[in-house]
This record gives C-alpha cells, sequence and structure tokens, in this order.
C-alpha cells in the first residue's frame, strides 16, 4: 500500500511539475514565480516520497532554480549560505562530541540513578533524562545513545518483548521524552533551526536560542506533565520492583570510573558555548559560537577529525540549504505573494483558527515524512497564509516548526520512534492510541500556549 | 517437525507445537533472524535524522545483538521444555537469508509439518513483510499451521 502512495506521490509531482511549467501563465503571476511553484510541487513529492535522498532533492532543487530561470545562478547559490547552517554545521560536531567521548551517556546514568525507586519513578527518569538531553543534542542521538541503557535495564528485569507492558512503556518513554525535549532550544532538532532560516530569509527576522527557549518551553513542560501523569496514574505497571534494574545500572555507573580527561574539556567547552548562546547572543552571533566551540573540541584535542566525519549525517547540511533555497524562491519571484492574493484569499477563517488548523495540519503531516521535510514544505505556503491575515511571521514559524517535532507514533516521521520501535517491544497498533492521546494533548498545549501565555510576553498573533 | 517464528505471542505456539508432538517425531526450532529490519534503521535515521553513519551503524549492532541473544535464549527455553517433557528437539538460530536453504529441506520431504509464527506488525521497510514462504508453502505437500501473532491463520491438514 505504502509503496503504491509513494509512486502515485511521485508521478503525480512530475506531472503537476510539467503541467504548472507548461501552462499559459496567469494574469499577475510572472514566469519565474510559476516555475518557482513548479519546482517546489516537485521538490514536495521528492521530500514526501523520499524518492532519493532529502538531500539530494535539495541539491536538485538548487540546480533548476537557475536553470528555470526563477532566480540568477549567482543568487540561487548564494542562498545556501545561510548562518543558519552554520550554526547547524557547529551544533552537529559538538553533538557528535557528546555521543563519541561517552559525555552523552554519563550524563543519562547521572541523572537515572536519581530515579530508581519504583517501577513509575525510574519511567519518569527516563522521560525526563531523554527530554533534558535533547535540549542539548539531536534527539535521535539522544535515543540512540539511550537505546542500549533502556535495553540493559529491560534485560535486567526479565521483561517479554511484545508482552510487558513495562517493556512497552521504557522504550515509549525513551522516545516521548526525546521527541518532547527536542523542540524546546535549536538544538534538540534541526527543523527549528530550518524554520528560523527561513523566517530570516524571507522576513529578516531573527530569533536567538534564548528567545527561542523563551516561545517554545511551556509547550514541552505542558507536554512532559501530562505524558507523567498518562504513565503515573493511567498505565498499568506489571512489575513490582526494579531493584535488578537499580543494580544494572549502578554496576554501569562503577564500571565507568571518573570522568576522563576528554569529557571533562568537552564539558567546559559545552557550558561556555551553552551560556554565550543563552546570554551573549546580541554580542557574539550564535552561529559563531556554534562554530568557535566546534574548533575549541578539536583544538583541546576532545575529537580528531576522522572521528567526526562518521559521526556527522553532512546531507542534512545539504538539505537544509537546498530548501531554504527553493523556500526562499518562492518569496523572491513574488510567488507567495500570488498565492496569497489569487488563491489563500479564498479561505474564510479567523487567524486563531487558521494557527491551530496549521498546527494540527503539521502534526499529522510529520507523522509520515520527516519533521525537517514537513518544515520546509508547510512553512513556505503558511507565510503566504499568514500574509493575508496579517499574522507575525514569528507566530507562523513557531506554528510550523514546534508541532512539526511532535511525531508520537509511526517511525517514519521521527528517528526516536524509529528506534524506540527497533527494539521490538511493542507493536505500532500499541503506540497509535497514546501517540493519538499525546498529539491531542500538544494540540491543546499549543492552543493555550498561542492564546494566552506568546501574547503575555508580547509575540502577538497579529502584527 | 518443523518451527519457525517470530516474537510476538509465542508462548502458545510453542505449547501447541508441543501437543502436536509424538514422542518418535523430533521438533526442530529455527530462529529466522530478521536482519531486514535493523538494516533499514540507518537509511531511515540517516535520512531524516541529524548524526552519521557511526552513530546509525551502532543503533543497527545493538538491535541485532539484541535480536539474536532474544533468539539465543527462546531456543534455550524450548530446548529446557523439550528435555523436561522427554521430546526430542533440535534448535537452530539462522538469518532470513539462509531461507533457500530451509525451503531446500522442506521440498525434499526433511520435515513432516512446519509451523510458522508470524507477526502482523507493519514497520518501514516493505522488505520485512514479503513473506514469499506464504506462496512457496502452496506448492508444497506438506502439512503446516500459520499463526500470527500466537493466533492460528491457516492450517493444512
Amino acid at each position: 500500500m505504502f509503496k503504491r502512495l509513494k509512486d502515485f506521490i511521485i508521478i503525480g509531482g512530475i506531472i503537476l511539475f510539467l503541467s504548472v511549467l507548461l501552462l499559459p501563465q496567469p494574469e499577475g503571476l510572472t514566469v519565474a514565480a510559476k516555475s518557482s511553484i513548479a519546482l517546489f510541487i516537485l521538490c514536495l513529492s521528492l521530500w514526501i516520497s523520499n524518492a532519493i535522498p532529502l538531500a539530494i532533492t535539495s541539491l536538485l532543487g538548487i540546480i533548476l532554480i537557475p536553470l528555470l530561470g526563477i532566480l540568477e545562478l549567482d543568487e540561487a547559490f548564494a542562498l545556501f549560505g545561510n548562518k543558519a547552517i552554520f550554526f547547524i554545521l557547529g551544533a552537529l560536531i559538538l553533538a557528535a562530541g557528546i555521543y563519541q567521548t561517552g559525555l552523552g551517556s554519563r550524563i543519562a546514568f547521572s541523572i537515572l540513578k536519581k530515579f530508581g525507586q519504583s517501577p513509575r519513578k525510574l519511567l519518569l527518569g527516563i522521560l525526563l533524562t531523554s527530554a533534558l538531553l535533547s535540549c542539548i543534542m539531536p534527539e535521535h542521538a539522544v535515543a540512540a545513545l539511550l537505546l542500549p541503557i533502556i535495553l540493559e535495564v529491560a534485560t535486567s528485569l526479565e521483561l517479554k518483548p511484545l508482552e510487558s507492558n513495562y517493556g512497552k512503556l521504557l522504550f515509549l518513554s525513551m522516545a516521548w521524552g526525546a521527541i518532547i525535549g527536542g523542540i524546546t532550544t535549536f538544538l534538540g532538532g534541526a527543523r527549528n533551526l530550518l524554520a528560523v532560516g527561513l523566517l530570516e530569509k524571507n522576513y529578516d527576522i531573527s530569533i536567538g536560542f534564548f528567545e527561542w527557549i523563551k516561545y517554545s518551553w511551556p509547550i514541552p513542560t505542558l507536554i512532559l506533565l501530562v505524558t507523567y501523569f498518562i504513565i503515573a496514574k493511567l498505565v498499568k505497571i506489571d512489575i513490582d520492583s526494579i531493584e535488578l534494574a537499580r543494580e544494572t545500572l549502578e554496576a554501569e555507573i562503577t564500571s565507568r570510573g571518573a570522568m576522563s580527561s576528554k569529557e571533562k574539556k568537552l564539558m567546559l567547552v559545552l557550558i561556555a558555548v551553552l551560556f554565550s548562546w543563552l546570554f551573549l547572543s546580541s554580542i557574539i552571533d550564535i552561529a559563531i559560537t556554534s562554530i568557535l566551540g566546534a574548533v575549541l573540541t578539536f583544538a583541546i584535542q576532545v575529537v580528531e577529525w576522522h572521528d567526526i566525519e562518521e559521526y556527522v549525517n553532512w546531507g542534512v547540511i545539504l538539505m537544509y540549504g537546498g530548501a531554504i533555497a527553493v523556500a526562499t524562491s518562492l518569496v523572491r519571484t513574488g510567488a507567495t505573494n500570488w498565492l496569497s492574493e489569487a488563491v489563500f484569499v479564498h479561505l474564510n477563517l479567523s487567524p486563531f483558527i487558521f494557527l491551530i488548523f496549521l498546527a494540527i495540519f503539521t502534526m499529522l503531516l510529520t507523522e509520515g515524512i520527516s519533521n525537517a521535510a514537513a518544515v520546509a514544505i508547510v512553512l513556505p505556503l503558511a507565510y503566504s497564509i499568514g500574509d493575508i491575515y496579517q499574522i507575525n511571521p514569528i507566530i507562523i514559524t513557531l506554528s510550523v516548526a514546534l508541532p512539526g517535532g511532535l511525531a508520537f507514533s509511526l517511525p517514519m516521521g521521527s528517528p526516536p520512534n524509529a528506534i524506540a520501535y527497533s527494539s521490538g517491544y511493542y507493536r505500532i497498533s500499541d503506540v497509535v492510541k497514546f501517540g493519538l492521546i499525546l498529539m491531542l494533548i500538544s494540540w491543546l498545549a499549543y492552543m493555550l500556549v498561542a492564546k494566552f501565555y506568546w501574547p503575555l510576553i508580547g509575540l502577538k498573533i497579529l502584527i | 517437525m518443523l518451527l519457525l517464528f517470530s516474537f510476538a505471542s509465542l508462548d502458545k505456539v510453542i505449547e501447541d507445537s508441543f501437543k502436536l508432538l509424538t514422542k518418535e517425531n523430533q521438533l526442530q526450532v529455527i530462529a529466522v533472524l530478521e536482519e531486514e529490519l535493523p538494516a533499514s534503521l540507518p537509511k531511515l535515521i540517516s535520512q531524516i535524522g541529524f548524526l552519521g553513519e557511526k552513530v546509525t551503524e551502532d543503533v543497527k549492532e545493538i538491535i541485532l545483538k539484541e535480536y539474536k541473544k532474544r533468539g539465543v535464549e527462546t531456543l534455550k527455553s524450548i530446548s529446557a521444555k523439550g528435555m523436561e517433557e522427554g521430546y526430542q528437539v533440535k534448535v537452530e538460530q539462522i538469518a532470513k537469508t539462509a531461507l533457500p536453504n530451509l525451503k531446500q529441506d522442506l521440498q525434499q520431504g526433511e520435515f513432516s509439518q512446519l509451523i510458522i509464527n508470524y507477526t502482523r506488525d507493519q514497520f518501514i521497510s516493505k522488505d520485512v513483510l514479503a513473506y514469499e514462504i506464504d506462496d512457496f508453502l502452496e506448492g508444497l505437500d506438506i502439512s503446516y499451521r500459520i499463526y500470527y501473532d500466537g493466533k492460528l491463520a491457516t492450517e493444512k491438514q
């Protein structure tokens, strides 16, 4: 079924791409703008279907921009040089260091050992550990890092895969903690940076590291609280003691010994970088701090280049650069203005209703496709509609990027889900019900924050 | 008699297999290691994720190791049950790539009865659901029982 749907999306995308290119020009739309819409449709179908790697679709987008006469060659390639890309680059190197030196696992063990008193507390510990780590490193790296630890816990408790309810909850807590925590800062998922990059290119508005947290934190906090309530009160725990797991964790902590000098040095770099991102971003741009932090890790010999080469997914840089270029070409050619005036103006919704539909639409989309692709697809269109209603573009950015990270059910949308699912402890059917509940809770949390919290801190819905 | 299994609700299938087994027969149990599932992870994570090949390979290795361990433990417990109840039980773990050899044995009439426990669960990779052995069984003169997640779905006497 998925294969047929995928083929349908690819073929449909190519037909639409060619049709838009060849169709007569509608009134008010330039040739370049029409071509940019055609290109966006093509990239959209390739990003959704994953017919070719996401990064390669982005590269295709970049070369088609000058080839189709959308923008000049130099202008198209210049769009790739976004500062968000350099922030991501530095953050990737730092995250690779956290993973490679074992500092991440050490932090995880330190938090987990404080929660080893009862089965429910251990679940809370995993949820929190995962969420906190996702504030400083990518959520899928957190899931990858926690996976062996959780497997050890499950094995020590002799939990039967697919049968033990506690086994399911262990892995779900890991995945959901990472997903929820991942929307809090720029570091949890690079889609946040992609969204901020698009905002900057389209409206010349920047959101800093601290500002993002100021806007985002109530949503993950509310979702975490409710998730914990579900775990603490509603789900059935089928074990009485986690003594064996506690012993396993303690043995693991003991065997790790004291912090290595590399871990200590990296910890210092991380503290300095985080401090600068949070409090000095008006003096030193966050992209500069990010690259400076990455350079420091090499300079003080925490990591070596050949290690980092293997730990970083370089395709992500290409994917993001290309996505920003394709989406920005829609704005530069006036395609988004035309879409606003000719197509979306007929939508008759109140701005707030539009925003809550936008949030749930992005959440549903990201269940089936990569959340970065979901942001790259939805955000340019959302800006077009937002312009009609005069909605604050920062609100639009947050309304796509934050819900766009919250895929709780299916493995295709979010790596933590895929990693947790591959443990073999639960079926998709086990997770869909809770995933839907969490999606609704997240939607509600988003609505509350958009309606009450953002205006309270001066972020008005309308410009 | 040959038993092939996934881990989904296996206890019921093991119980049934022992009920069908006579003291003269031998139960051969084969755990088929589904390498496609962990193998599809690196592709998925590297395409939609943030970190590189080493991390995704780490995850794959951890999962493969875990599957192997579970297979060995399950086989051990079936062996122990066989010994306790006085049945002849032979256990083995194979990769899915070794299935053609198994099919050859089935064609040559090495087994009197075949029992398979599948799972209906779906995953990222379409390959995981490619149960090509179903078509193969249709053309084979052997009695078999096919379970899905511990529930009997098809039976041929």
